[in-house]
C-alpha cells in the first residue's frame, strides 16, 4: 500500500484558486482508515442519506467501513483535516464482476466544491489500479445532480438504473394482487418444498443473475455453489 | 433482516408467460412476508424487466432509485 504519511491534499493536481482555501483552512491529508474514523463516516453516512430508503444507508456503511470478518479486497481513505474527517472515499472488490470495484466518494456539506472529492476520488483511483486495474462502479441518487455532474466530468458514463421499494404486506391492495397473481394461469409448476441448498437453485440464481447483467457488468466466473452460499439463506423456494 | 425480493422470476426472459410467473412468485413472498408480520423490500434493475413490472404497479410506502456509473 502506498504510504499517504505525507501525501497532503496538494498533491493531486487541485486548479490555482484551491490553495488560497488550502492555507486559510489547513490542508486536508489523504490517508487510510483508521478505527478511530468510524463514527465519523457514520455520522457522513448518515448526514447524506437521512430518511432514505435503508438500503441506500446499509450498503453506504458497509463500503465505507471495512468488515471485521475480511472478506473482499477494500480501501477506505480519509480527508482529514486538523483532525476531523472532512471526506471518505472507498473502494471494494466485486469478486463476482471481476473488471470493476464498486467506489464511492463522500465530502462533508460545508466543505464541498474544494476539491476534497477530486483528490479522494483520484487515490480510489490509484488504488484500484494498483489491485488489478479495474474500472470503478459508482452509484448515485437522481437527485444529486451535483454528484452525478462530478461522476460525468471524472470520466463515468450511465449503465443501468436500480429502483427500490418498500412495502406492507398487509395493505388490502397488496393482498389482493397478491391473491390474484397466485391464482395465475402461467402453466408452470411451483416447487415451494425445494430446499435453497439444492444445486438446481444455486444454478437458476446464477443464471438469472447473469443474464440480468451480461449486457453492461458480466460475470466472472462463479460456481453454482457459491451462488448458493451467498443468497441460499435469503431464497424463497419457488 | 427484513423479508427481500430481488432476483425474482424466470431464468429465461424469454420464457411464454414470463410476466405471469414472476407475479406468481414475487406473490409468494409478499405471502412469507405477512406470515413472518414484517414490511418488505425489494429491488429491480432496468435489466430485470419482468421484475420490475409487477412491483412497479403495487402501492409502495416508499420508492427509490440508483443510478448506476462505471469509469
Amino acid at each position: 500500500m502506498p504510504d499517504y504519511s505525507r501525501q497532503t491534499f496538494p498533491s493531486f493536481g487541485v486548479a490555482p484558486s484551491i490553495p488560497r482555501w488550502l492555507r486559510a483552512a489547513g490542508a486536508p491529508t489523504i490517508r487510510p482508515y483508521a478505527e478511530s474514523d468510524r463514527s465519523a463516516i457514520e455520522a457522513l453516512v448518515r448526514a447524506r442519506f437521512g430518511t432514505d430508503h435503508p438500503l441506500m444507508i446499509k450498503r453506504s456503511l458497509s463500503l465505507h467501513l471495512p468488515s471485521p470478518d475480511g472478506g473482499p479486497w477494500h480501501r477506505t481513505l480519509v480527508a482529514d483535516q486538523d483532525g476531523g474527517v472532512v471526506g471518505v472515499g472507498s473502494a471494494i472488490g466485486m469478486p463476482w464482476h471481476p473488471r470493476i470495484v464498486l467506489a464511492d466518494v463522500m465530502v462533508a456539506e460545508a466543505v464541498r466544491r474544494r476539491g476534497i472529492g477530486t483528490a479522494l476520488l483520484a487515490q480510489v483511483r490509484t488504488e484500484a489500479r494498483s489491485a488489478g486495474n479495474q474500472k470503478l462502479f459508482s452509484q448515485i441518487r437522481p437527485n444529486s445532480v451535483g454528484g452525478r455532474a462530478f461522476a460525468e466530468a471524472r470520466g463515468f458514463r450511465h449503465v443501468m438504473r436500480s429502483r427500490m421499494w418498500r412495502f406492507d404486506p398487509d395493505d388490502p391492495a397488496i393482498r389482493a394482487w397478491a391473491d390474484r397473481a397466485m391464482e395465475g394461469a402461467h402453466g408452470y409448476r411451483i416447487d415451494d418444498a425445494v430446499e435453497s441448498t439444492n444445486p438446481r437453485v444455486g444454478s437458476a440464481i446464477r443464471d438469472l443473475y447473469d443474464w440480468m447483467h451480461a449486457d453492461w457488468n458480466p460475470l466472472g466466473p462463479v460456481s453454482a455453489s457459491e451462488v448458493s452460499a451467498a443468497f441460499g439463506p435469503q431464497i424463497i423456494p419457488g | 433482516m427484513r423479508p427481500f425480493i430481488s432476483m425474482v422470476g424466470p431464468t429465461d426472459p424469454n420464457l411464454p408467460r414470463a410476466a405471469e410467473l414472476t407475479a406468481h412468485l414475487a406473490a409468494l413472498c409478499v405471502e412469507r412476508a405477512r406470515a413472518l408480520g414484517q414490511g418488505l423490500e425489494a429491488e429491480a434493475d432496468d435489466a430485470h424487466v419482468a421484475l420490475g413490472g409487477v412491483l412497479e404497479r403495487l402501492p409502495s410506502i416508499e420508492t427509490n432509485q440508483l443510478l448506476q456509473f462505471i469509469g
